[in-house]
């Protein structure tokens, strides 16, 4: 069983599943690191639901206008980038509390993606099935995917580098990020548009509803054995591509959808971290 | 140190939120030798008036001056201790990083830290006596030692005032004094602005006072009477003072750095 567990490694839909798998990890520990530090773990899943309404309303425009070009994940990406926005936003944080916007916006997204996907004739357009973009097809990555996400994850790294000086300042101490001059709006505008960019490659790989979890845990894991920010983003990709390579390959194994295994094999470590952590421990 | 210019000067400042005032008619003044104690009562305006001093808020009328220009324009020459309890226990970061990043203002975003930052690091670290952490995560620290890191990393930038939010609020008695100290030994080197609502240690260090309730009440001795804060206070001395220490007939008259074993 496992030797044909490995030989469905010379499948390219397997190795497009292992690349995808591989660069999620790094983008997923190194972002998700600012997510745990700065404890915008809720909004990140504001943002990961909020895309669901953008796939949708790319099917229906697919349909309704002919626009066959629109990809369904440009709709989740400039949907994920104006969530990212409106969260970042000083107008909207001072007049509404932080978890009521991402009350409010996760469910709308959720609700308008259900209609949205509805409202499209399915004879016309071929359309993902919603439990597949809730919970991940892994299966169904194409090249164009892996050479976007590529793209994306090496303009991620690239503004990490960047800005990681800035970032640490932002993220530790916002007010004094200000009267030090930094431009604080809009690194949190940054900031929350890397997060948005990493959620919608996130999704491709384990779905919307799983995303808070690949975000999250390996992060969460990382950060019982450190205390340093760099180091807390390179063992949470190391916790991530352990993560993605077992649940890859056990999914193979037991003909199951990646996606959950993953998240599972990534919860399943978390409770052996906690224990071992020295920080709580 | 220009030393004609005044280092804060504020004009009949009214500050606040959305348009409410908070506080109205400051008059304040630091000079250049100053330590100044601002006390008032929770909710008198201390953080306000921080603010307008800092550029984060902008008056609602009058001005703010420091030396001589808008706050926004000279903000690194003021270095600012704020509460430490403000900041998140758990953020992986070492007591070299959280100093170092008081050198950043003035760079640009892809700068990275140069060896001079590196240097005047350890200086900073040297004058509050925490060299021997530098490589410590800021959780494992205690307040107090969180507290001279802060103050620290106000330090890095050469600041020509330095700026303290109730810098003791969260040590103890023991360590209280330990801060003032340091304070004083900084006082020679630039003025000192300490805001508080406890004004226990602080009144055996500052040189000058002012009491904020809305209005600030100034003093130009070190010492100010108990009409005056009760009158800023709008409550009696008993209540700011600590329990079981007996009201100074003037509360910051006298050296009591002696006495304040027995006043605990």
């Amino acid at each position: 069983m496992i030797e044909e567990a490995i030989n469905l490694f010379s499948f390219p839909f397997v190795q497009r599943m292992l690349v995808a798998g591989f660069l999620a990890s790094i983008v997923g520990g190194v972002i998700g690191t600012y997510v745990v530090v700065n404890r915008v773990v809720v909004m990140s899943g504001g943002i990961a639901h909020i895309t669901f309404g953008g796939i949708g309303l790319a099917y229906l425009l697919q349909d309704k206008l002919n626009w066959g070009w629109l990809d369904p994940i440009i709709g989740a990406v400039i949907f994920a980038l104006g969530a990212g926005a409106i969260f970042s936003s000083n107008f909207v944080q001072k007049r509404v509390r932080q978890d009521s916007t991402v009350g409010v916006l996760w469910v709308m997204g959720m609700a308008a993606g259900i209609l949205f996907l509805n409202l499209v004739d399915k004879s016309e357009v071929s359309v993902q099935e919603p439990a597949s973009i809730l919970f991940g097809n892994i299966l169904l990555i194409e090249k164009f995917d892996l050479y976007l996400f590529a793209g994306l994850t090496a303009g991620i790294l690239f503004l990490v580098l960047l800005f990681f000086r800035d970032f640490r300042i932002l993220t530790f101490d916002e007010e004094f990020a200000r009267i030090s001059g930094l431009n604080a709006d809009g690194l949190n505008l940054l900031l929350f548009s890397l997060i948005a960019l990493t959620v919608v490659i996130l999704i491709k790989v384990v779905g919307v509803i799983l995303v808070i979890a690949t975000l999250t845990i390996p992060a969460a894991i990382a950060s019982f054995f450190t205390n340093r920010l760099h180091t807390t983003m390179g063992l949470a990709v190391l916790v991530g591509l352990t993560g993605s390579f077992l649940g890859i390959f056990s999914s193979l194994l037991f003909d199951t959808p990646p996606g959950p295994m993953i998240v599972l094999w990534l919860g399943g470590m978390f409770i052996p971290a906690f224990t071992l952590g020295k920080k709580f421990g | 140190m220009d030393g004609e210019v005044i280092p804060i000067e504020t004009v009949d400042l009214a500050a606040g939120y959305d348009g409410n005032p908070v506080i109205t008619d400051v008059n304040l003044k630091v000079e250049n030798d100053d330590f100044m104690g601002i006390i008032g009562p929770n909710g008198g305006g201390k953080t306000t008036l921080l603010k307008s001093i800092l550029g984060l808020l902008k008056p609602i009328k009058g001005s703010v001056a420091v030396f001589g220009k808008p706050p926004k324009e000279t903000r690194n020459r003021i270095g600012y201790v704020p509460q430490y309890a403000t900041f998140d226990e758990e953020f992986p970061i070492t007591v070299e990083e959280v100093v170092r990043m008081g050198r950043r203002r003035e760079k640009k975003f892809y700068e990275m830290y140069s060896p001079e930052d590196g240097q005047r690091t350890a200086e900073a670290l040297e004058d509050v006596e925490m060299l021997n952490y530098d490589d410590t995560p800021i959780s494992a620290l205690s307040g107090g030692q969180k507290q001279r890191v802060f103050i620290a990393r106000a330090l890095v930038s050469d600041p020509d005032i330095l700026l303290l939010d109730e810098p003791t609020a969260s040590v103890d008695r023991k360590l209280e004094k330990g801060i003032y100290s340091l304070l004083k030994e900084l006082n020679d080197r630039m003025a000192i602005v300490v805001v508080t609502h406890d004004i226990g240690v602080m009144s055996s260090y500052v040189t000058k006072v002012a009491c904020l309730s809305g209005e600030l009440y100034t003093s130009n001795e070190p010492y100010m009477n108990r009409e005056m804060l009760e009158d800023a206070y709008q409550c009696p001395v008993e209540l700011i003072t600590h329990a079981g220490e007996e009201i100074p007939h003037r509360v910051l008259g006298e050296h009591r750095e002696g006495s304040k074993g027995e006043a605990q």
